[in-house]
């Protein structure tokens, strides 16, 4: 999965660095990646780490929603420049899926992506 | 059957289309405008407005119009402040009610209201977008079983109108709580209040009236200078847990016309036991590809609705071949109320729902403020 990580984090900061929407100022995110309950909690971090770099500010708020017994894992975020975010982990019950919204103070970027799962091992 | 119906309060308000609704049915009758007496020059002058495009008198006393003979119904939808005693007024009266969203500007008149539509046994609805196509389509998925046992529910929607002013980004300090004091002025509303309303309609409505337990929000002004003029957030998110272990999250905010070529960001996702689906209420959207392809552009500036608020302002965007196209609704929300009139069948959504909606949009600005999650019930 890091190596997805890698590749995602740079594809979306490097788009948002050009400004095509403005500066970003909210990311909803829902990832489903694996069907390991076990790794919810890790990829929900990745997904926030992410989001505080897409958005460029760091984390001052979390609130947190579900867990491993559930097959989810929800967060809302506050980042230090007022911007916050919505990511979601799911446990997958079909092939990995990612859906991602960032909203621009003057557009916004949609992006989904259906990785194959070797790219996640 | 003939069902008399009596508007409360005009133009520039979504009277304007529940009023032309509510004429469309054969089985409404539109009895006149009407309003306190003593509202401002601007707004009896919308009032007279709407109530010469309907083609019906404007009574300009509330009490008299209520004395009037042949009216079942008072369809109100005024600004936030007098909804709630206004919808209060209509209901001592006897008067089923058609309310607008949010129910009211303070939970002390909706509660009050609660206690009043019960007593008299009416039959009321606030508008929401549960008639509405993504809804009816959510449900049917859930009712399937197409995804098992509902854990989750996710609704963005976000509205594409308003020119955005790319504020400098600072974190809003939200003061709207206990409660706001100031709902709408002609270019800004409070956008979580106006917006997430439908969202917690939707996942009362969805879940078959599962309790709200609690919320953590999130308020932000992200895109106009008006709301933050104002001190009224243009966004908010939340997170939602209700009765079931039920988890919700909205993403709600007018986020300006360049946000979306047509009228928004609108998705509903479900999580289940069994899985996932998510509804998106532009998934019929139609495209043409061409070498006369051009961009879409914003519709000029009006002054006198500068945020498109109203449907009367007719502002569309307008420049390229690509066009969105929300799913019609089999039947408006006015028409389900009146089936329901004619059937004495309680509606999706009640009073009583919008008081339970109400109690967790204040709560979300109490999260706001004091950065934590607020238990409710």
């Amino acid at each position: 999965m890091q190596a997805y990580f890698k590749w995602l984090e740079p594809t979306i900061a490097d788009k948002l660095n050009q400004q095509p929407a403005g500066a970003p100022v909210f990311v909803r995110m829902f990832l489903q990646l694996s069907p390991d309950h076990g790794l919810l909690r890790s990829t929900l971090a990745a997904a926030l780490g992410m989001s505080s770099k897409w958005l460029g500010a760091a984390q001052v708020r979390i609130e947190e929603r579900g867990g491993a017994r559930e097959g989810f894992l929800t967060a809302m975020a506050e980042y230090a420049g007022g911007q916050s975010a919505l990511v979601t982990v799911e446990a997958a019950s079909g092939d990995p899926t990612v859906s991602i919204l960032v909203m621009g103070q003057q557009g916004s970027l949609k992006f989904d992506d259906y990785p194959e799962p070797e790219v996640l091992r | 059957m003939s069902i008399g119906i009596l508007l409360v309060t005009g133009g520039r308000t979504h009277q304007e289309g529940y009023g032309a609704a509510f004429q469309a049915d054969p089985r409404a009758r539109l009895i006149a405008v009407s309003d306190e007496p003593g509202v401002d020059e601007r707004r009896a002058a919308l009032n007279q407005r709407l109530a010469d495009e309907l083609r019906i008198p404007y009574i300009r006393d509330l009490g008299e119009a209520l004395r009037r003979d042949g009216i079942q119904a008072a369809s109100i939808c005024t600004e936030h402040h007098r909804q709630g005693r206004l919808s209060i007024r209509c209901a001592e009266a006897g008067k089923h009610l058609y309310v607008d969203k949010p129910l009211a500007g303070s939970l002390d008149e909706a509660r009050r209201l609660e206690r009043i539509v019960r007593e008299k046994k009416l039959l009321t609805q606030m508008f929401t977008q549960v008639t509405a196509a993504p809804a009816r389509k959510a449900r049917r998925l859930l009712e399937r079983g197409q995804v098992g046992d509902l854990r989750a529910i996710h609704h963005d929607l976000l509205f594409a109108k308003g020119f955005s002013a790319g504020l400098p980004l600072v974190p809003r300090k939200e003061t709207a709580a206990p409660a706001p004091d100031q709902f709408l002025v002609p270019e800004a509303k409070r956008e979580m209040f106006n917006i997430a309303v439908y969202s917690l309609a939707l996942f009362r409505w969805i879940t078959g009236r599962k309790a709200f337990r609690s919320v953590a929000a999130h308020t932000a002004n992200y895109f106009f200078d008006t709301n933050k003029k104002h001190g009224m957030e243009d966004f908010g998110a939340m997170l939602v847990g209700l009765d079931g272990g039920i988890t919700a999250t909205v993403a709600a905010g007018r986020t300006g016309w360049r946000s979306h070529p047509g009228s928004g960001h609108h998705r509903i996702r479900l999580f289940g036991s069994r899985g996932s689906a998510i509804v998106d209420a532009f998934a019929g959207h139609a495209e043409i590809t061409s070498d006369q392809q051009s961009n879409w552009r914003v519709p000029p500036k009006n002054p006198d609705d500068p945020m498109g608020f109203w449907s009367s302002s007719d502002q569309r965007k307008t420049g390229g071949p690509e066009w969105w196209l929300p799913a019609p609704p089999a039947k408006s929300d006015q028409s389900h109320f009146l089936d329901c009139l004619e059937k004495n069948r309680e509606p999706e959504v009640t009073v009583p729902d919008g008081v339970r909606i109400l109690e967790v949009l204040f709560a979300a600005y109490r999260s706001a403020a004091e950065k934590r999650t607020v238990a409710l019930g």
